[in-house]
């Protein structure tokens, strides 16, 4: 056993030490159901194929597939030798995924059922299929890289002789909306990731008799931390899908006897949708946390009526350093319209717009420092420029984009943004990429986005000349185009978009329009 | 679209096209579509269901709750009878 920490800070030694700690105790359940031994050992015999078909430190893996097991399998395979995994979300078209694959040029793609039609679209790399039925012409099937024997097997205590990479190397991109319209990749090392892990932890206390329940993409980024924050606490996880989330909700939660369900408003919104139905005690739930966007008084209060002993975590956080700050339960009560304090270590305080720092309950744009600070955007120098910035000291600064301020005790609030970006279904989505792939439609002239908050709706003015573009077409198209959460849920055909005096469109005059 | 005598399925259908926001008289729906292709999410998904109790005066068990029910307007309707049936 090593006996210094600091070489255990890599992300798969999360994996090992819960491989140590709890061996043979559940961490994926699926199907298939795999321990934390299993999964450890899996993830070297990978991580040896990996390495036998030139995969490198540095290489990157683009992971598009539903939430598996076999994406988590991959991602800890690429830590253990140093390479970068993408998890990128299964509804992505060949429109949105060209420019990715074309920036991170991934040397090895992983598709399943739910993506095999992107097997045309994947360009130069290697496709691994982690599907069940028959793999596309070409792929690798599964069986045989899970087979390979020459990576080392996890010896339950040495790391396998496979280490190249140190804590500071890049592990893991997360795709995000970029205020320009164009995906950002947002570079996260090992370090950010543990230093974000056992951050999160401190707060939340997740524990090892915990059950999670899954109903997040594992490509938005807090779907994917629940896999870290599990093996970091002992924790099992249901690897659910957000199709999971639907009528059978309250089904899975009370059969797979979940624990902590983390969420972002519109899962909570359908969960008091079926509890209002039918209430239902649901005994093991203990604890929810929300993230994505904020979480109404009113919703809160509903969960607490409903699910009385449950703890409700409110998180304010952004890809670019994972979490910001969380709100305890019980400061809740004395802070409702708080996002909580920043996370141990880190610090958070509000910009004027020369940077100057300024004083408590002084609204300006949120600045965050600390070491979960990603370490850029990947291959987008600008863009980090501008988010990625070092003060006058030398210290790294994340400038969020978020307005908000903080008050005399450390709490943050949120007053906006200072850009156009949208939430909608708690998921960041750039105005600017929709409607430029709304425009993209043949016969769609203008396109202007705007969110309605009370519904969480996403509604498309479109202007057009043609007389046989409709509505449905236009939704039809951007189907095609976008992944799920980006794609509006209603479409209008408008004869023209209201302007203000400089000629822009006037959004705050179109948010009055639908109803 | 076949019709029914009892109108179940042109309920069925007049509820789906005012979720998933279809026009009528398209011919986009059948008996047959896959719902999750015509953009039937988890929430769409539990507002329908909620529709389906309120208009037929039914409550689906949980063994119903399932994406199986909700794969396409005619599993959907073999539920519905089932439980209209059963309430007699």
């Amino acid at each position: 056993m090593r006996e210094n920490s600091l070489s255990q800070w890599l992300l798969h030694d999360l994996l090992d030490q819960a491989a140590r700690l709890h061996g043979d105790r559940p961490f994926l359940i699926g199907p298939p159901v795999l321990s934390f031994r299993e999964t450890a050992a899996e993830t070297c015999r990978l991580a040896g194929w990996l390495r036998s078909i030139a995969v490198e430190r540095g290489s990157r893996i683009a992971i598009i597939t539903r939430n598996r097991a076999e994406a988590i399998l991959v991602a800890f395979a690429a830590a253990r030798i140093g390479a970068i995994f993408t998890i990128l979300h299964n509804s992505i078209k060949p429109y949105g995924l060209r420019p990715i694959l074309e920036e991170c040029a991934p040397i090895l793609v992983v598709l399943d059922e739910t993506t095999r039609h992107l097997a045309d679209h994947i360009g130069p790399a290697r496709l691994l299929w982690a599907g069940c039925a028959d793999p596309p012409r070409g792929a690798i099937p599964w069986t045989e890289a899970a087979k390979a024997v020459d990576g080392g097997q996890f010896s339950g205590g040495h790391r396998p002789p496979l280490q190249s990479n140190e804590c500071s190397d890049p592990v893991c991109l997360v795709y995000t909306s970029g205020s320009a319209g164009i995906p950002r990749g947002v570079l996260l090392s090992h370090d950010n990731i543990r230093f974000a892990a056992a951050a999160i932890q401190e707060r939340l206390r997740y524990r090892p008799e915990d059950v999670i329940g899954l109903f997040l993409p594992l490509s938005f980024d807090y779907g994917l931390y629940q896999i870290f924050l599990a093996a970091q606490a002992g924790a099992a996880v249901f690897v659910g899908s957000p199709e999971n989330a639907g009528p059978e909700l309250l089904m899975r939660l009370a059969s797979l006897r979940i624990t902590i369900l983390p969420g972002v408003p519109t899962l909570f919104a359908m969960l008091l949708k079926l509890l209002h139905r039918r209430p239902c005690p649901l005994p093991d739930l203990r604890c929810v946390t929300n993230t994505g966007e904020h979480l109404p008084k009113e919703s809160i209060a509903a969960i607490h009526e409903y699910l009385p002993g449950v703890e409700i975590f409110v998180m304010y956080g952004l890809t670019e350093c994972k979490r910001v700050s969380i709100l305890l339960p019980d400061e809740w009560l004395t802070k409702p319209d708080s996002v909580g304090r920043p996370l141990t270590d880190t610090e958070v305080f509000a910009v004027d717009e020369d940077g100057r720092q300024l004083g408590p309950r002084t609204p300006g744009e949120l600045v965050v420092r600390g070491r979960h600070v990603a370490l850029g955007y990947w291959q987008a120098g600008a863009d980090t420029a501008l988010r990625f910035r070092r003060a006058s000291t030398g210290v790294r600064e994340l400038y969020t984009g978020d307005l908000g301020w903080v008050d005399e005790e450390g709490f943050v609030y949120l007053a906006g943004r200072k850009d156009h970006m949208l939430k909608h279904h708690g998921i960041r989505v750039s105005p600017l990429e929709v409607e430029r792939a709304a425009c993209s439609i043949p016969g769609v002239e203008l396109a202007a986005v705007i969110k309605i908050a009370v519904t969480d709706q996403l509604h498309l003015f479109v202007t057009t000349a043609m007389q046989s573009l409709t509505a449905e077409h236009v939704i039809a198209g951007m189907r095609e185009l976008l992944e799920l959460h980006k794609v509006p849920d209603q479409v209008h055909v408008v004869a023209d978009l209201p302007r203000n005096s400089n000629g822009k469109i006037d959004r705050r005059r179109l948010q009055g329009e639908p109803s | 679209m076949t019709s029914t005598s009892d109108g179940i399925r042109e309920q069925i259908f007049a509820l789906l096209r005012n979720r998933l926001r279809l026009r009528q008289r398209q011919q986009d729906l059948t008996i047959n579509s896959s719902l999750e292709a015509l953009g039937l999410d988890s929430m769409t998904a539990i507002e329908l269901l909620l529709d389906l109790e309120r208009t037929f005066g039914i409550l689906l068990p949980d063994v119903l709750l399932t994406a199986e029910t909700f794969r396409t307007p005619a599993t959907l309707e073999v539920a519905v009878r089932s439980l209209l049936e059963a309430k007699g």
